[in-house]
């Protein structure tokens, strides 16, 4: 076992532990940072792969603006209601048992065969820097990039809609 | 001359492009105009915009050539166009019958009009591309917008459970596709499902994670259509949503996730030992026990959802019977059944939405009583499209079934066929329920014709081309035989 594969692992391992603990934690704060964590662990797994634009962008987007998102808004609910109801246990348990369950099938199906050996992809010289995902995305697939943008459109129009109506 | 030349390989895009501008200009003309503009603009603009869309899918098919930087992403085949055409027609007539009904209801006409094109953009894209990645984005614009539909009423809270419901349920199953097109890619290397399937018949790489990625892609688009496992979000969702939008539910979301099933199926023909007995037993259940919960359902509207249900279980037998037996099936089949099932599907929200009450979405059955004083029209309609759907011979809906079942008899689909004619004997008995309460007359409980919307010339012109279509399709039908030539 190299030292990339110890990476792997161990950073894996914690990205699984603190997933966990998002649903676990009681108080909606530390869900929050265990998010936060496990945001970072991803990060940091595509910095091993090699895919550094991918990994900023995880950083910036997701840890830099969706959870200061979260964490803002869980701040201005009122600060007293920290504990969710102990029903929230009882989710986790049913929750977790589902997602156990399906990893083990997955995890089966996996390895009846050994299929990592032969995977297809190769990566260039310049694989994932900006220069190459810019191109990429504004000349090959620059049509699915422009139905993203109809999808953030949808998206925005729609949640103005929901939030200014009368209730 | 430049500036042309640039813009030609992009010709194809015409039709999405149109229908995408629609709902921004309705936006901005709401912006311009404020509340001074009719109800009734919004709708043309949408009409006028969406029938610029079908004619400029006519006109690019002298394009062939559309491969830009080496992958065609939006290259609708004959029979896609087809489709497209059939969807986007419908969604004109749905928009021609719902302006009177969103003032009923208080709904914001401009925004309405400007998602429900979006959706069909979605709709369309998921219908004219090969590729899973567009496939993917097309899924979320349709469900994106039709979450927001769902729950656009204002003050009905049944509206935005049914959204919530809606969004919750979708979001979980558009990571499962997510999931399943990302193993796809990864196993191949591509997007296209063309060079899926030249992968899978040359064998030449492990194809293992590739069915992982199967089950995966099925999934999620089975939610899409609503098919037996994953049905459990249809009847609340019919049923909480404003009647236009459970329409539009029921007919061009409907096609559009079937149509996304069949390119997949096709793709995945030579994986048939992995799917195609789940397949098969999903089928029958979709119809067998869609009909049985659709016979104890006393909302019409949750009835009808469990209809649209098993219709689509007739849907994916056709499909599945022309997978199987390619070189002796037309596809045509799958063309008149979807085309006789919107139109009817439409004429008959249509009448309904001008029953229900300003308050609430509900639609029990008493609440059909008295349909013939207020309109005869309406009456007839609905009794045409129910016969229709119950299968009686000389209407569409018989023409449609009995193809569908002589081709599933060609490819030797015996369990298919039998479930398929238990779920129908089962089906007339509810569906002449509805026909019988339409024609009661003399109950206690009237409600007043206050209640019921103006009728208004998309009324009448939707009722029209609805009975119209299922009383001439079988004579259309030879015409339509032919040109497909087999």
């Amino acid at each position: 076992m190299n030292y990339s594969e110890m990476f792997f692992y161990s950073l894996s391992g914690i990205a699984i532990l603190s997933a966990a603990s998002v649903l676990a934690c009681n108080n909606p704060v530390k869900s929050a940072l265990s998010l936060v964590v496990h945001l970072f662990t991803i990060a940091f797994l595509y910095f091993n792969l090699e895919a550094y634009m991918l990994g900023v962008t995880q950083i910036m987007v997701y840890v830099g603006a969706i959870m200061v998102l979260f964490l803002f808004v869980l701040m201005l609910l009122d600060p007293t209601i920290k504990q969710i109801n102990k029903t929230s246990a009882f989710c986790f348990q049913n929750v977790a048992s589902v997602a156990i369950l399906v990893f083990l099938c997955i995890i089966t199906i996996l390895s009846l065969e050994p299929i990592f050996y032969d995977i297809y992809l190769k990566e260039s010289q310049d694989f994932g820097t900006p220069q190459t995902l810019g191109l990429t995305l504004f000349s090959k697939y620059i049509i699915p990039f422009e139905i993203a943008s109809v999808l953030l459109l949808v998206g925005v129009v729609g949640s103005i809609l929901l939030a200014r109506r009368k209730s | 001359m430049n500036i042309i030349n640039d813009f030609l390989p992009y010709l194809h895009l015409c039709p999405f492009v149109f229908v995408f501008l629609t709902g921004a200009c309705i936006l901005i003309l709401r912006m311009i105009y404020g509340n001074q503009l009719a109800m009734v603009s919004y709708a043309i603009t949408l009409a006028v915009g969406f029938i610029l869309s079908i004619i400029s899918l006519l006109f690019d098919q002298n394009i062939e050539k559309d491969y830009i930087y080496g992958e065609s992403l939006l290259n609708p085949g004959s029979f896609d166009k087809c489709i497209l055409f059939i969807m986007l027609f419908v969604t004109i007539l749905i928009t021609m019958s719902s302006y009177k009904y969103l003032e009923k209801k208080k709904i914001k006409a401009p925004e309405f009009y400007s998602l429900l094109s979006w959706a069909t953009l979605g709709a369309m894209l998921m219908v004219a591309s090969k590729n899973l990645l567009i496939i993917f984005l097309g899924v979320e614009v349709l469900s994106i917008s039709l979450y927001v539909l769902t729950s656009i009423t204002d003050y009905d809270a049944k509206s935005s459970e049914a959204g919530f419901k809606y969004l919750i349920m979708g979001g979980l199953m558009s990571a499962v596709l997510l999931y399943g097109v990302s193993f796809t890619y990864g196993f191949t290397g591509t997007f296209q499902l063309d060079t899926v399937k030249h992968i899978l018949v040359q064998e030449q790489y492990n194809i293992y994670g590739i069915k992982i990625g199967l089950i995966f892609l099925l999934t999620g688009l089975l939610f899409k259509s609503s098919v037996f496992p994953f049905h459990f979000w249809l009847p609340d969702v019919y049923q909480g949503a404003p009647m236009v939008i459970t329409s539009y539910l029921s007919t061009v979301s409907k096609t559009a996730a079937m149509s996304a099933v069949y390119k997949l199926l096709i793709t995945f023909m030579t994986l048939k030992d992995v799917w195609l007995w789940p397949f098969v037993f999903m089928i029958i259940f979709t119809m067998v026990l869609g009909s049985c919960m659709a016979f104890v359902q006393k909302d019409v509207k949750r009835m009808l959802a469990y209809s649209s249900m098993v219709n689509g279980g007739y849907m994916l037998t056709g499909i599945l019977s022309y997978v199987m037996n390619v070189q002796n099936i037309d596809q045509s089949t799958m063309l008149i059944f979807i085309a006789i099932y919107n139109l009817g599907s439409v004429g008959l929200y249509n009448v309904l939405s001008t029953l229900v009450k300003e308050k609430s979405e509900d639609l029990p059955y008493e609440q059909l009583h008295h349909l013939k004083q207020f309109s005869k029209l309406g009456w007839f309609t609905m009794v045409i499209v129910m016969f229709s759907f119950i299968g009686i011979p000389p209407l569409g809906g018989f023409v449609g079934k009995f193809l569908i079942l002589s081709d599933a008899i060609d490819s030797s689909l015996m369990p298919l066929v039998i479930a398929m004619i238990i779920s129908s004997a089962i089906s007339t008995i509810y569906y002449l329920k509805v026909v019988g309460h339409i024609s009661a007359e003399n109950q206690s409980a009237t409600i007043s014709n206050k209640v019921r919307s103006e009728k208004t010339v998309g009324y009448y012109f939707v009722n029209v081309v609805s009975i119209s279509a299922i009383v001439i399709a079988p004579f259309v039908l030879k015409y339509f035989l032919n040109i497909t030539g087999k």
